[in-house]
């Protein structure tokens, strides 16, 4: 099976992002929600650039005189793992977020339960 | 001494939009083990669920936002260990476990025998597999064969049971593990997730048959579409990262 330049560069792609998505996986950074979609992204494009004739039904649909640029396509690539890196990010700060609501909210009851304490200690 | 006449143990409410039916889960609790410190965590709910569970004379700990289930169990985790309880019980509050199985389940912890006790729906209880969906049915089976296969010593039944109880030693090592990783589970693996870690940690489980009644107000949050896609995949990818 003879694959042109432009498919095998997406192919290379589309196993980086499956890479780093099961090393994130494997280091316990991600969520299995985060792993799943990133999977599928990055299977996704795997698939479009080893049978590009899937571009040719947007082609049609759209009715566009050029089917993809290299602009595009390196513009794709560049906003694919923008869009990784954030999603990523977001994942981290949404388990610090959740991991600081619980010390806060344990403080919290600490605080009240001290007080609670202290003034049946007054009324004593 | 009996179990509700100790006065060391928390027992824990988590509870997401529940106003119908947390006060009286509460109260029940309450009225059964008037000794015992009970804690509703109220997680983030949109309806009167805190000022229901407020009401009661409980402890109220409300998130100021929803954030889910784990975020919940590991808050009442943490005020366990801080506040020197030697048990933590965990119950539902849609209303579904019976209050007086709260005993039972801390029996096995109370006699050493368990540093964490599940109540099981399918322990010696055949009528409630016969009630069950086809998918619950079917959920149950590939949850409990995936960890099942993934744990040396464990052998569970009832995997994502509500009504569990742990000592002070399962709670150390279990706020530790969470804290440390850089990634919490996500509230429909916690408990996969946690099986593992007893596991691997080497703590002592133990089942105890309980009856799980039908749900008398709001419909269950377990049941979208979306959690019984996501979780297959979850455990899927829990399979995948423990294996490799």
């Amino acid at each position: 099976m003879n694959f042109e330049r432009y498919s095998l560069f997406g192919i290379g792609f589309s196993i980086f992002i499956i890479f780093i998505d099961l090393y994130l996986l494997k280091k316990r950074k991600i969520r299995g929600g985060t792993f799943t979609r990133w999977l599928i992204i990055g299977s996704g494009t795997g698939i479009v650039s080893a049978v590009p004739a899937v571009f040719t039904l947007f082609y049609e649909i759209l009715g566009t005189e050029v089917l993809i640029s290299s602009v595009t396509v390196m513009s794709f690539m560049i906003l694919l793992l923008l869009i990784f890196y954030i999603d990523y990010k977001l994942n981290s700060l949404n388990d610090k977020l959740t991991k600081l609501v619980i010390k806060m909210s344990s403080d919290k009851y600490d605080l009240k339960q001290n007080r609670e304490g202290s003034s049946q200690h007054k009324d004593q | 001494m009996s179990n509700s006449n100790r006065k060391n143990t928390l027992v824990a409410i988590p509870a997401f939009n529940e106003q119908e039916n947390i006060g009286n889960v509460a109260l029940c609790v309450k009225k059964e083990f008037p000794t015992f410190d009970v804690l509703v965590i109220d997680d983030g709910s949109t309806d009167k669920t805190k000022t229901e569970a407020l009401n009661t004379g409980v402890k109220v700990i409300s998130f100021p936002f929803h954030i889910g289930g784990t975020a919940a169990v590991l808050t009442s985790y943490m005020v366990a260990l801080k506040h020197g309880y030697e048990y933590l019980v965990k119950i539902d509050g849609d209303g579904q476990h019976k209050p007086e199985d709260i005993e039972r389940v801390l029996q096995p912890l109370i006699d050493d025998e368990a540093d964490i006790s599940l109540g099981s729906r399918y322990l010696e209880n055949n009528d409630q597999e016969e009630n069950d969906s086809i998918i619950k049915i079917v959920g149950r089976v590939f949850s409990s064969t995936i960890i099942n296969h993934l744990t040396k010593n464990v052998e569970i039944s009832d995997i994502t049971s509500g009504l569990r109880a742990w000592n002070r030693r399962a709670l150390e090592i279990l706020i530790h593990t969470y804290f440390n990783e850089d990634s919490l589970p996500d509230d429909s693996i916690l408990w996969p997730v946690e099986t593992l870690i007893v596991s691997n940690k080497s703590l002592r489980i133990k089942e105890i048959p309980i009856e799980v009644l039908p749900r008398v107000y709001g419909k269950s949050k377990s049941f979208s579409l979306r959690k019984m896609v996501g979780y297959p995949i979850r455990l899927i990818i829990l399979l995948i990262r423990e294996l490799w």
